[in-house]
């Protein structure tokens, strides 16, 4: 595991681009489309860490 | 004078005459000798029809010193969205290929997918014009979408130095923690520099056009409405609009005027209607470029029609024309 701080990093990360998923609008999410890799790899990190085998629905579908 | 800028942009309610006045203004300035390209972004594609040329998507030289094109915001979304994936083909991990594709798909229909494809196009089309054009017309769509267009780069420069900003520090972090772990920390992925470096560059690109969009020596916006109770409220709208995000506003154009000759019981009715918008107008912009543009009696339609409209202009905008 990373160390801790690095972990918030990330999860802060994801929250920026998954914020048009949690409701809050992201005017610019089309010209972010190229980190939807990246966002979907720690969405994957995320869901496991946070003790869920599988993604919560309607989320990324990462495994 | 408006064509003392290197950019125009026209907006205003449709059919009002905003492509009138752009093909109007490109072809004063091809006839000064001013390398012009128009660019119609009007889904409606009136540019061709107006010039009664065939214009396509890329750039044609439709008559001496003006180029013409126009764009599809169908295809620019489509050509962006194949974009992004060769972008990321080779960087994507295989088993998350299909849900990332799958997502990239979904933002194509979403909402405002094409109207920010053809902004991208927009900021493009802006950065390699310079070298090859004195000026640049833009015909662009009705005000609502344009305006949501021209604030992009604002709210894109915030948001993404965020995303960018804490992605550069992820990756800091990573080989940091890399560097004091030493290779027991394992598969630490490389930064995928190239996909942040495309970012970098939309980013830049973005600010660049902003940065022309907000000098008003540089560039201005010329907002076309006819005398009648909507197209100058939206007018003002506009103005409003603009104003708050510092974007010149260069004058306003108050088009098909009923002219003097225009005579009849039924016309003098109108006038006193239209009297009426005008003095409203008069208000509304005070202090500001009104100009008026006369109704024709014909249709503007090819350029016969349209060195009409372009002899209407006032005197200060035909200067230097021989």
């Amino acid at each position: 595991m990373p160390p801790a701080r690095s972990t918030r990093q990330r999860d802060l990360f994801l929250l920026a681009g998954f914020s048009d998923l949690l409701g809050a609008p992201n005017p610019v999410a089309f010209y972010t489309l190229e980190l939807y890799p990246e966002l979907i790899e720690q969405f994957h990190q995320w869901h496991l860490r946070m003790g869920m085998e599988h993604p919560p629905d309607g989320g990324f579908r990462c495994c | 004078m408006l064509l003392a800028r290197e950019v125009l942009f026209f907006g205003g309610k449709g059919g009002v005459g905003k492509t009138t006045l752009a093909s109007a203004f490109a072809l004063l300035a091809a006839e000064r000798g001013q390398r012009t390209l128009l660019v119609s972004t009007d889904p409606a594609h009136s540019t061709g029809d107006m010039l009664e040329l065939s214009v396509g998507p890329e750039p044609r030289e439709v008559l001496s010193s003006l180029w013409a094109m126009e764009i599809d915001p169908v295809q620019e979304a489509d050509r962006y969205i194949a974009d992004v994936k060769a972008r990321i083909a080779d960087t994507t991990p295989p088993r998350l290929m299909a849900e990332v594709e799958r997502q990239i798909d979904i933002a194509r229909v979403s909402p405002g997918a094409e109207e920010a494809a053809l902004f991208e196009r927009f900021t493009r089309i802006m950065e390699e014009a310079g070298a090859r054009y004195d000026r640049l017309i833009f015909d662009t769509a009705p005000l609502g979408h344009t305006l949501r267009l021209l604030s992009l780069p604002e709210q894109m420069a915030t948001w993404m130095s965020g995303l960018i900003g804490r992605r550069k520090k992820v990756n800091a972090l990573g080989r940091m923690w890399r560097r004091v772990a030493g290779a027991a920390a394992g598969d630490g992925a490389p930064p995928h520099d190239r996909v942040l470096a495309a970012l970098e560059q939309r980013k830049a690109r973005f600010e660049r056009a902003r940065t022309v969009l907000t000098d008003a020596q540089r560039s201005a916006f010329v907002i076309v409405a006819t005398p009648e109770r909507l197209p100058l409220l939206e007018a003002e709208k506009a103005v409003g609009t603009l104003d708050r995000h510092g974007i010149p506003v260069g004058a306003v154009f108050l088009n098909r005027v009923l002219p003097d000759e225009a005579a009849g019981e039924f016309l003098e009715r109108r006038r006193e209607r239209e009297a009426r918008h005008l003095d409203q107008a008069a208000a509304t912009f005070s202090g500001r470029t009104v100009h008026r543009i006369p109704l024709q009696e014909t249709d503007v339609h090819g350029l016969a029609a349209l060195r009409r409209i372009v002899a209407s202009l006032p005197e200060s905008e035909r200067a230097g024309l021989s």
